[in-house]
């Protein structure tokens, strides 16, 4: 396992449980570390050998239940399936409770699935849940993802795909023939009702 | 985000001006003598108030916050497509001439399609009608609680339901009267208020600035050949004639015009009203440069004039906002009500009521209608464009019923029925299958179809000179 930077925090409890009990040699503590809830901090470095101390590894596994940095993990966002052919998208994100109120938390958009020169949105702190709508988007497939630079939501893929411009043309030149049809019947009828009137000395 | 407002200023300006508005219409109120008083406002309405009132019914919540909305969603056609619904004024401007010299003793559009159509097509338009009444009220409920929302971080309910309970106490209290004249005073509001947002906006950002951030991560917004937005354009535009032909909001204010009042007054309502929604969708897309998130596309327009305006430009929204959704929602109660005591209880239930009858009635009806409305705008199910949309499937397809009503004898009452029912159901598939930009033209097209060849067969040709008596016309 080879985790770098950011990539490394987003520990999922089911990883550490496994490495933990299963003997595994490295533990990936990052999330703790930032905060220093972690009595197995190494100074300067994030990763401990745990080989000799699986028991020690549970006690930590334990204490990231309980942590509420260590929570930073479980952002989860979703895409609505609306919107996809008028270029927009509305994303729905949550973080599992309890958090840091203080997080900061921001999507990332991307037309590359590793989220090389993504844009940032920010979602802004003290919320668990939010929705967020993007649009103007033109077609392609757009990754999503949401949390912070030290823990991500899994990515969202997202596929925006226009209406065909030939249906869009024939239902504006269909809208314009009604609407001259409407300008037509309506000229006609007055002009008719007016003279009818004139003819009746009525009101018209 | 921090809000823009301070929750105790959003609910200061919600109380001062529910109180404002409910004095006026106490104040009117006392003037009223007769039905036709409370329902028409004596049917002498000059050409300032008439202007006034049908320009301020038209801003409505759907134009300072869905044309946001559109232009956020579908760029810069959204904005164009929406002020597209000033057609519908400019072309109902010499209808009403003709509404009000065919039916001098006219109360409600259902008048007019009873007596011109016969019963069926009477009651096919009463339900296309009632079920628009009541999603163009749950749009402007909904409106109330998310810009309340929006700009101060008070909970949905709570705007909603403050702005319900104004503006049924003042509608209850004065009738169309009080309506038209607070309307008067929400138009002057809604002008300044909306210029005013607009110079600052542009003055804080600059065209450039919002240009470069659209072209970079918003391309599709500048995109003139975006094709849901092409779509959108002749959709809108018929939508708003559908909502103005047959909706009783504007047949009661042709009847309560003075004579040779109602085209003019239509016609410089139409015209005023072209800019306005291109002044607040333009708003919207400022928003990439301000790095707003939105979470939903119908809270923009608030949300953008907040950040950039700060304090002031949340104060300024929120008045703006709400007298347009005031200006809207007691019309469209005034004018729903006398159309369900004209046309549901006096035609259906008690045909021999009284106008006292009618009058107690008629009160108890703007009750129940604001009491629905709320319950309806809790669940806050779809955004406002998604909602105002879905009833475009239904008012479209009475467009050519009404036209064809009014100037040409042909038009059966068996064909408008039908037309209106198959337009209704073509435009609700449109609208699921390809999207809410398609619904009303789609509805209006079949509509045309079934009304002119359903009506070719018949031989009998309508007698317009019916429509004058008091009572009269098919049964």
């Amino acid at each position: 396992m080879d985790l770098k930077g950011p990539e490394l925090v987003p520990l999922s409890a089911s990883l550490l449980l496994a490495q933990a009990f299963g003997g595994g040699r490295t533990c990936y503590l990052g999330a703790c570390s930032r905060r220093g809830t972690s009595p197995f901090l190494q100074p300067g470095g994030r990763t401990i050998d745990c080989q000799a101390h699986g028991r020690l590894c549970a006690i930590v596994f334990l204490i990231f239940l309980v942590c509420p940095v260590a929570l930073r993990g479980q952002v989860s966002l979703h895409a609505g399936a609306q919107g996809t052919t008028e270029g927009f998208v509305v994303l729905d994100w949550s973080v599992s409770a309890p958090f840091d109120p203080d997080e900061r938390l921001v999507l990332e958009q991307s037309s590359s699935p590793n989220f090389n020169s993504a844009t940032a949105h920010a979602l802004g702190s003290g919320r668990i849940a939010g929705q967020v709508t993007v649009t103007g988007l033109p077609d392609g497939v757009y990754y999503f993802r949401a949390g912070s630079p030290v823990a991500w939501s899994d990515p969202v893929a997202v596929e925006i795909r226009h209406h065909p411009l030939n249906q869009a043309f024939f239902f504006f030149f269909t809208g314009l023939v009604l609407f001259l049809l409407l300008v037509g019947f309506l000229v006609h009828g007055s002009r008719a009702a007016h003279s009818h009137a004139m003819r009746s000395g009525g009101q018209q | 985000m921090t809000p823009a407002l301070a929750p105790e200023w959003a609910l200061l300006i919600l109380a001062g001006f529910s109180v404002f508005w409910i004095v006026l219409g106490y104040r009117l109120g006392r003037q009223n003598r007769t039905l036709e008083d409370y329902m028409l406002a004596g049917r002498g309405v000059g050409l300032a108030l008439a202007t006034a009132t049908a320009m301020a019914t038209w801003v409505t919540s759907n134009t300072t916050m869905t044309a946001p909305q559109l232009t956020y969603q579908l760029g810069v056609w959204g904005m164009v497509g929406y002020s597209l619904g000033a057609v519908g004024l400019l072309l109902f401007a010499p209808m009403a001439r003709r509404i009000k010299a065919l039916l001098p003793h006219g109360y409600t559009s259902g008048d007019f399609v009873r007596r011109r159509y016969g019963v069926v097509a009477w009651r096919v338009f009463l339900l296309i009608s009632l079920f628009y009444a009541v999603g163009w009220l749950v749009s402007l409920g909904m409106a109330g609680g998310i810009l309340v929302e929006a700009l101060s971080g008070l909970p949905y309910i709570v705007g909603m339901t403050v702005i319900l309970v104004a503006c049924v106490t003042y509608t209850l209290m004065g009738g169309l009267r009080a309506v038209i004249a607070t309307d008067f005073v929400q138009t002057l509001i809604i002008l300044v208020g909306v210029v005013l947002i607009a110079v600052l906006v542009i003055r804080t950002l600059g065209f450039e600035t919002i240009h470069q951030d659209l072209v970079q991560d918003h391309p599709m917004l500048l995109n003139l050949l975006f094709p849901a937005a092409i779509m959108f354009l002749f959709n809108n535009l018929l939508f708003g004639v559908g909502e103005i032909f047959h909706s009783n909001v504007w047949w009661s204010r042709a009847f309560a015009f003075r004579q040779n009042v109602g085209s003019k007054a239509y016609l410089l309502a139409g015209l005023f009203w072209i800019p306005i929604p291109i002044v607040a969708g333009f708003i919207a897309l400022a928003a990439p440069s301000l790095g707003l998130v939105i979470p939903s596309a119908d809270m923009v327009g608030p949300m953008v004039a907040g950040e950039v305006l700060g304090a002031f430009g949340a104060v300024l929204v929120f008045v703006v906002i709400f007298a347009a959704l005031a200006s809207s929602l007691d019309s469209l109660l005034a004018a729903t009500a006398d159309l369900i005591t004209q046309d549901l209880y006096r035609g259906h239930i008690n045909r021999l009521a009284t106008d006292a009858q009618a009058l107690r009635v008629g009160r108890w009806i703007i009750v129940a209608l604001g009491g629905v409305t709320w319950l309806l705008c809790l669940p806050r199910i779809t955004t406002l464009a998604a909602l105002l949309h879905f009833t475009g499937a239904f008012v479209a397809s009475a467009i050519w019923p009404i036209v064809f009503g009014l100037y040409y004898r042909w038009a059966t009452g068996t064909a408008a029925a039908l037309a209106m029912i198959s337009g209704s159901l073509v435009g609700l598939w449109a609208y699921y299958q390809i999207g809410f930009y398609v619904a009303a033209l789609v509805s209006c097209g079949v509509s045309l179809v079934v009304l002119v060849l359903a009506s070719l067969p018949a031989q009998k040709r309508f007698d317009f000179t019916t429509l004058q008596s008091p009572e009269g016309g098919p049964t």
